[in-house]
């Protein structure tokens, strides 16, 4: 029989009835027991009352939509799983420009290959993920963007030269393959763009707004507004 | 003696099975209105002991003294002064006088650990506005969900960064629901918690100003607070959780705008998105929430995100908000700004 079923406050409102009906008519009768069987009706009497209103109110709340729920059970405790290292973990120096060229890139359409640029405490932080800034610039400003990311803490940063086939769904492969590669934070990354490269980003933005938080013109923008390098979140048993 | 402590529910019932006792036997002896002084007694015991058992599951009266007095009573209005290198989180009481909502309430703030430290003296923290359900009061976080113990925990798992976590009331009197609105003719809840407190946390807190370094939990009602708040306000959010929130608030605002701009779905159906980042989780056995949460995420278009999260059970209660609390603090922090130095 369902908690919050009509079945289940119907039976609970004839039992009422019935408490009240039997202890009136032996108020009078018992003898010896006529004090406590009173006591005993009167107190049958005041449960069902309030167990009454108690399921009315629960059905029409949901506080306890199940036996189980009202029992106690609660859901199953969050979880941690691990953060999966980074194919190139053992590979980035922190602070030193790398050349990445996964075999994804050959369809990003970009001018080259992307330049990876770990933080300083990325390898003394083991258990860490950070977010990430992907730099969208022309091949002059490349050098400053690199240079700029190599001086910034807790930050992630691919600094990538597109070309005019670079498109937003020509690089919808990057994230993931940023992840696999590196401890790239799943959600918190911002793109930054040069002018001739902000349509492009805005577009790449809004295919996955989940995981890109910033879209800006300047890199301490981005950086400030980034959430700082996490150990995974507790997740909810699938 | 608790007012919310299991003595009181067990007197009550001491006295209720008294009264009873009392009415049984004395019930032939005496004329019509000492039976009905009687009766009276019981019906009191009874409602008396219900509403300590309530008031135990939702913590509207967190004291004797918030019973017969007002809820803003004694809290200062600046932040007490620290102990050094403490080590330790703390939450502290202020009251939060108003001027923009006229609403002059006490608010609740835990401050982390790292807050108090010589590094942490350097820089702004982010800010977490956690909004209580109705019937509740900010105690229901702290008593039944147990909030800073989950903070201190997913802190120092660095699951999250350390975060101001701000604990206000969204009414001024506790049997009375604003759903964090500004109601027609009475208090102004949303001006107050998106102006007021806001201010009075950035002149007395080290906590970031920007929009990035701001975010909103709510659970129950508090969880359609922290949707629509941040909805009406994405220059001042960039995030909100909700947890069994409902898109539309269940009160009449006074001006009809429950269906308009105080509704979750006719803002997502007939305004442009903001670039915030929304979680909505859910008990599955509450059907309500389920739907209500559902219909957010359909109706969510980039540049607004969405994150679902779900339980298999646990109904509309504490054991389900208890499970979602920790997950949903650490996607907030995880799409919050991170400390900047002063």
């Amino acid at each position: 029989m369902s908690l919050t079923g009509p079945a289940t406050i119907l039976l609970s409102a004839a039992l009422t009835v019935l408490a009240v009906v039997v202890t009136a008519r032996c108020w009078a009768r018992g003898g010896r027991w006529r004090l406590p069987a009173r006591v005993a009706g009167l107190l049958a009497v005041e449960v069902l009352l309030a167990v009454t209103a108690g399921l009315v109110v629960n059905r029409s709340e949901r506080f306890y939509p199940t036996w189980r729920a009202l029992g106690g059970h609660g859901p199953a405790a969050a979880i941690v799983a691990p953060a999966p290292a980074g194919r190139l973990d053992g590979t980035l120096t922190p602070g030193t420009p790398f050349a990445w060229s996964p075999p994804e890139a050959a369809a990003w359409r970009l001018s080259g290959p992307s330049t990876l640029i770990a933080p300083a405490e990325y390898r003394t932080a083991g258990g860490y993920a950070f977010p990430v800034v992907v730099i969208l610039a022309s091949a002059e400003r490349a050098a400053a963007a690199r240079a700029q990311a190599s001086a910034t803490a807790g930050v992630l940063t691919v600094v990538a030269v597109p070309t005019p086939d670079t498109t937003a769904a020509a690089l919808a492969t990057l994230p993931g393959r940023l992840t696999r590669d590196t401890r790239a934070a799943d959600t918190g990354w911002a793109i930054v763009a040069d002018p001739a490269h902000m349509a492009l980003a805005r577009q790449w933005h809004d295919r996955v707004p989940a995981r890109f938080g910033t879209v800006t013109g300047s890199f301490p923008t981005a950086a400030d507004r980034l959430p700082a390098a996490l150990t995974p979140p507790l997740r909810l048993p699938s | 003696m608790s007012i919310d402590g299991p003595f009181p529910v067990l007197a009550g019932l001491a006295l209720l099975v008294s009264a009873t006792g009392l009415l049984a036997a004395a019930w032939d002896g005496r004329r019509a209105l000492g039976r009905t002084a009687l009766l009276v007694a019981v019906v009191l015991a009874v409602l008396g002991t219900a509403a300590l058992q309530l008031n135990r599951l939702t913590a509207i009266y967190p004291s004797w003294s918030a019973l017969v007095g007002s809820a803003g009573d004694g809290a200062p209005t600046t932040l007490p002064a620290t102990t050094p290198g403490s080590g330790r989180s703390r939450l502290v009481r202020v009251t939060v006088a108003g001027r923009a909502g006229g609403m002059s309430m006490p608010m609740t703030v835990y401050l982390p650990a790292a807050y108090d430290t010589p590094s942490g003296r350097r820089l702004r923290f982010p800010v977490i506005t956690a909004l209580h359900g109705y019937p509740g009061t900010p105690d229901s976080w702290i008593r039944r969900l147990d909030i800073a113990a989950h903070l201190d925990r997913e802190i120092t798992a660095g699951r999250m960064a350390p975060t101001v976590v701000l604990l206000p009331y969204h009414t001024p009197r506790r049997l009375l629901d604003t759903e964090c609105t500004n109601l027609t003719g009475g208090p102004q809840a949303e001006t107050y918690l998106t102006r007021d407190v806001r201010q009075w946390a950035t002149a007395h807190l080290r906590v970031r100003t920007d929009r990035a370094g701001w975010a909103l939990i709510g659970y129950s009602s508090g969880g359609f607070c922290a949707l629509n708040l941040a909805l009406k306000h994405p220059d001042l959010y960039a995030a909100a959780a909700s947890l069994s929130g409902e898109p539309e608030p269940g009160i009449r605002v006074g001006d009809g705008s429950e269906k308009t701009t105080n509704s979750v779905t006719w803002r997502l159906r007939n305004q442009p998105p903001p670039p915030i980042a929304l979680y909505l989780g859910w008990s599955a056995d509450e059907s309500r929430a389920r739907l209500g949460s559902q219909r957010v995420a359909r109706l969510a278009r980039a540049p607004l995100a969405v994150t679902t999260a779900t339980v298999s059970e646990g109904g509309h209660s504490h054991a389900t908000w208890r499970a979602l609390e920790g997950p949903a603090l650490d996607w907030l922090s995880a799409h919050l700004a991170r400390p900047r130095p002063v």
